[in-house]
């Protein structure tokens, strides 16, 4: 199958503008994971063992984070060189079924979850006022994302929506 | 919708893979067109048909929309 050489191009630019913010990600997850492990940050915890736990946690998310990202970036590499896998791998980015399901998943999870959220927190501040308060702070945040990219779609969207753009 | 688009795959040999490669989608997607699963999208429908160098008329069936 013979793709001319300006859609090469394209798709490998497309490609490439994933690696990018790969590579930011990656930034920023060792950025948070020196910086767990500062001193300064350990003492803003009340406790030891909850600096402790949240030191794990950070760096077992950054290192996940980070093999992920360069997952990604080692198979955005071999399809730049390879016409057929580049087809593939940009096809399926930018699939018209996928992108729709990706959306009604959005959709249904910015419904659901602050219901969720919400009835957490209710559980939640029996054991943690603090946490309870945090869970509903979430569910606003939640709430406004939502409606602002309600907002901002209703006003530039123009029926085409892909993942690399 | 019902549509002629394995017939037509068949008859120029092509795999859902290959049109799927062509037209710019996924073969996942192909297989969920020719089944009736999914319904394309107006630039995807005209894509298929193009490319076996019919109309979407031919392609696909739309009497089953209009009896809707």
């Amino acid at each position: 199958m013979d793709i001319n050489a300006e859609k090469f191009e394209k798709m490998k630019k497309g490609i490439q503008k994933k690696n990018s913010s790969a590579l930011g990600i990656i930034a920023l997850a060792n950025t948070a994971m020196i910086l767990s492990k500062r001193d300064f940050m350990i003492k803003l915890y009340p406790h030891p063992e909850q600096a402790d736990f949240m030191q794990g946690l950070v760096t077992g998310m950054a290192i996940v984070i980070i093999f992920v990202c360069l997952f990604y970036i080692l198979r955005n590499a071999l399809a730049c060189t390879d016409e057929k896998l580049l087809t593939r791998l940009y096809n399926k980015l930018n699939d018209e079924r996928e992108l729709e399901i990706q959306g009604m998943a959005g959709k249904k999870t910015a419904k659901l979850s602050p219901v969720i959220l919400l009835l957490l927190s209710l559980v939640v501040s029996l054991f943690s006022f603090e946490a309870g308060l945090g869970l509903i702070g979430a569910t606003f945040v939640v709430c406004i994302i939502d409606k602002a990219f309600h907002i901002y779609y209703g006003k530039n969207y123009t029926g085409k929506d892909t993942e690399l753009s | 919708m019902n549509n002629r688009i394995r017939e037509l795959r068949k008859a120029n040999r092509l795999s859902q893979g290959d049109l799927a490669d062509i037209v710019g989608t996924t073969r996942q997607t192909i297989t969920s067109i020719e089944v009736g699963k999914y319904t394309a999208s107006l630039v995807l429908a005209y894509k298929i048909a193009h490319y076996f160098g019919l109309t979407i008329e031919e392609v696909f069936d739309f009497e089953s929309i209009t009896e809707e």
